[in-house]
């Protein structure tokens, strides 16, 4: 990946807050500039040059963070166009509120993935989100649009009060998936029988739409283009709020 | 211009003249090729001529499972219109009655980038009550309607294009048979090419028209002036006593250069067998250039 290059640099366990860290904001930027912007960190202020070493590249050709031990929390947070890729593992609200571009992370993920930040009403409007392990709970709450693939398993309330899009759970999830959910898709990886809690069976078919997310996750590697089936058992819900969303279980 | 013969075919000095038309694409899926032609079938059925049919519609190729959407066999369509406004009701029509019908059917936009676009799955979303699904993937928005059989994954809109229509060429041959026979060829060679549609039956026309009739409520008429049975009283014949058939090839494409190409490649196979195989001159049809923008002289194409 070419583009602007951060190396965390400070003491393993900090928690920096990144959402201040977009390839929109700092497109155009020299490796100075970007240096001398505000981080807020560890309860307090710092700059970006303080955290991180700063490789010579355009953030607009995107941006890789090496995390090295520090806990990222809202990575891609509110980002609208271009990439982020993170060489490690994230906190949490990582995409939240995103409204376009790509935000790929290798490791793991935290809580509130694609989520909505505190006090906002809707989570990720656009852009896809892919994670290569696993992720926290409330995983794309109130999420409007747009396309989450985690290849591992998500936590407790996956796509909770979700409005629409797509989240892809590659190891299935934890409690009370699709709690609130008015439309979207939430899509397990792993097989289940039973019917969540507000949820109605609505069997098991060949669905055509998977090919379709299958083309637009191309190139990811993600474990919906490896999946050999489209064969997938559905549940309608949240009853409770109108039963316009699903939860589809591959067979 | 000195004489022109291929293969000892006369090349008369005319010009086909095309019109400006509007096209759009659809990329149509089905289970199996059987269900695939079941589909475009019935999606392009009536549709020769904007004149009578308000469209021009034709399969443009067939697609590999590796080419579609969503990884099954199927079809480019193409469908020409005289605007947007007639393209956009007389597609959403075709497809919500002949696609959204057809069982295993599946309808995605073939051009993704035009002047202006058309709805397709959102204008035929309310068919399902309520139970429509969206989905957007990137940049293009999906709508998935309950049907019988399963679901009817419909693309939301697509684009449309500044296209022609009306490009042709006339087969002069000695007998019915061997004109079929020529026009048979120049359909064969011209299908494989992109970009070009021949929206006639089988690829050919035997009524073509002129502009006008004796009768005042119609617009156009037989063409009197091609007509073999009408030659020993029609003034203006065109047809040499040895003509016994004509056959008429109408291209509609996305450019000049898809028509150019078309009637290149359809005359050189009709000309083929030559004298020989019973051709005895390829023409053009025109208005005296005074209506079409688009005029494809024979012999330029063919030098």
């Amino acid at each position: 990946m070419s583009g602007m290059t951060l190396t965390f640099r400070g003491k393993a366990g900090t928690m920096v807050d990144m959402s201040a860290i977009l390839p929109e904001r700092l497109a155009g930027r020299t490796v100075e500039t970007v240096a001398g912007l505000p981080l807020p960190c560890g309860g307090g202020q710092s700059t970006v040059g303080d955290m991180f070493d700063l490789s010579a590249g355009d953030a607009a050709e995107g941006l890789l963070i090496r995390p090295i031990g520090a806990v990222l929390q809202r990575v891609g947070a509110g980002m609208t166009s271009g990439r982020i890729l993170v060489d490690g593992d994230v906190g949490g609200h990582a995409g939240a509120g995103m409204g376009g571009g790509q935000l790929r992370i290798e490791g793991d993920a935290g809580e509130a993935l694609g989520g909505a930040l505190p006090g906002l009403p809707l989570g990720m409007r656009g852009g896809l989100i892919s994670v290569g392990g696993s992720a926290g709970d409330r995983v794309a709450e109130r999420m409007r649009r747009g396309i989450i693939v985690v290849d591992g398993a998500v936590g407790a309330f996956a796509a909770g009060f979700m409005v629409a899009g797509t989240l892809a759970a590659g190891r299935g999830c934890g409690p009370h998936p699709g709690f609130g959910m008015r439309r979207g898709t939430l899509l397990l990886g792993r097989p289940q029988d039973t019917a969540p809690d507000n949820f109605a069976d609505g069997g098991t078919r060949d669905w055509l739409f998977l090919h379709l997310l299958r083309r637009a996750l191309q190139g990811t590697g993600s474990w919906v283009e490896r999946a050999g089936t489209t064969r997938a058992h559905r549940f309608i819900g949240d009853v409770a709020e109108g039963g316009h969303g699903e939860i589809l279980a591959m067979a | 211009m000195t004489e022109m013969r291929i293969n000892g075919v006369r090349i008369e000095d005319t010009f086909a003249e095309a019109f400006p038309m509007t096209y759009t694409r659809l990329v149509i899926t089905a289970d199996t090729p059987a269900w695939v032609d079941a589909a475009t079938s019935s999606l392009t059925g009536f549709a020769t001529s904007v004149i009578g049919c308000g469209c021009e519609a034709a399969v443009e190729r067939l697609l590999t499972a590796e080419e579609t959407p969503d990884s099954r066999p199927g079809a480019a369509v193409m469908i020409f219109g005289m605007s947007t406004g007639d393209l956009a009701k007389l597609v959403v029509n075709r497809v919500g009655q002949c696609i959204m019908t057809s069982p295993g059917s599946a309808c995605y936009a073939g051009l993704l980038e035009g002047t202006k676009r058309i709805p397709l799955g959102g204008g035929l979303r309310y068919f399902a009550d309520g139970h429509q699904i969206s989905k957007k993937f990137g940049d293009r928005r999906f709508w998935r309607l309950p049907v019988m059989d399963g679901e009817f994954v419909c693309e939301d809109s697509v684009a449309v294009a500044k296209g022609i229509g009306g490009g042709n060429f006339l087969i002069l041959a000695a007998s019915h048979r061997l004109c079929l026979a020529a026009a048979e060829a120049a359909v064969a060679a011209i299908r494989p090419l992109p970009g070009i549609i021949l929206p006639f039956p089988g690829g050919v026309v035997r009524s073509g028209s002129k502009v006008g009739s004796k009768y005042k409520a119609l617009i156009a008429s037989t063409n009197t002036r091609f007509c073999p049975t009408l030659r020993a009283v029609e003034p203006e014949t065109l047809l040499t006593p040895d003509v016994e058939a004509v056959l008429e090839l109408v291209l509609d494409g996305t450019d000049e250069a898809a028509i150019r190409t078309g009637m290149r490649a359809g005359i050189a196979a009709a000309t083929a067998g030559g004298t020989a195989a019973g051709v005895l001159a390829i023409t053009a049809g025109n208005y005296g250039g005074k209506l079409g923008p688009h005029h494809f002289h024979l012999r330029e194409v063919m030098a």
